[in-house]
């Protein structure tokens, strides 16, 4: 795994935080004794291309995810589809992944992120892959920072 | 009636960048969605418009490209542009600004902090809305 500073866990778990509070009123709680299984899941990964060479993933059960997107655009869960919830679910990596960044990055270093695209084969915990499970709403989500080739 | 562009791939982020719009004072504006750079920049050339609110990251002509063809463009360099991005940093926001935006916000965007920078264009809403000429 590409060399993070010792600071970056907390720098995810304060990016998750902020997001989730900023974009969809939650507040999700950082779960690393918990672990994440879906049977139906919704995911989503974002190349980061520099100054790390990483993929960061996002992953969370379908109930989950109708409950944030519903919350995120202020509907009723029966009305909100597969394309809302994949749509809301990538704004939400891509906003973690840049406030993460910024908070890694001194000042004076800018950082490039991919476009956000849908993945159905997230990582689990293992070589080149670390994952951070979140506890949100009595279910489970988790966000993986994976090792991209160099 | 103001006309605001609101250029993201994501339509979570331009619902969301809309409410927020909409929440400062500005509900009464025409808001016209683009999911890239192109497309954005087609609309102002047909449509013209008041404000540009422009993600950075997206398919097709990302935000920086769009803002530099903004600024080289007569017809449509007066138009103020806000950049709302999650890959905003101080470096990055120095970067933006030289090419010509108005201000950068970090995703995502809050009503205050569009408040903060949209002041002007608020103001000559409240004008239009008295009856006043714009």
């Amino acid at each position: 795994m590409t060399d993070l500073p010792g600071n970056y866990q907390e720098a995810l778990v304060t990016a998750v935080a902020e997001t989730f509070e900023n974009l969809a009123f939650m507040e999700p709680e950082y779960s690393p004794d918990k672990e994440f299984a879906a049977a139906v899941t919704y995911g989503c990964s974002l190349a980061i291309h520099a100054p790390l060479q990483s993929t960061m993933q996002i992953v969370m059960d379908e109930e989950l995810g109708k409950v944030i997107t519903s919350t995120v655009w202020s509907r009723q869960k029966e009305s909100v589809d597969e394309q809302m919830c994949r749509d809301t679910l990538a704004e939400l990596l891509n906003t973690i992944a840049g406030r993460f960044m910024k908070a890694l990055l001194p000042a004076d270093q800018t950082f490039q992120l991919g476009l956000p695209e849908v993945t159905e084969n997230c990582c689990s915990s293992g070589t080149g892959c670390r994952v951070f499970p979140f506890s949100l709403s009595g279910s489970m989500f988790q966000i993986a920072l994976v090792e991209s080739a160099a | 009636m103001k006309k605001i562009v609101v250029a993201d791939d994501s339509t979570t982020a331009r619902m969301f960048v809309i409410r927020c719009l909409e929440i400062i004072g500005l509900s009464g504006a025409e808001f016209l969605p683009a999911a890239n750079g192109k497309e954005a920049l087609e609309l102002m050339k047909k449509d013209g418009a008041d404000l540009l609110v422009t993600d950075l990251n997206m398919p097709e002509m990302d935000g920086a490209t769009l803002l530099k063809k903004i600024k080289a463009s007569l017809k449509l360099n007066e138009i103020p542009v806000v950049v709302v991005t999650s890959g905003s940093n101080p470096a990055k926001n120095e970067e933006l600004k030289k090419l010509g935006a108005h201000a950068v916000l970090e995703k995502p965007v809050s009503p205050a902090a569009l408040l903060e920078v949209l002041d002007f264009l608020i103001h000559t809403e409240e004008k239009t809305n008295d009856g006043s000429a714009w």
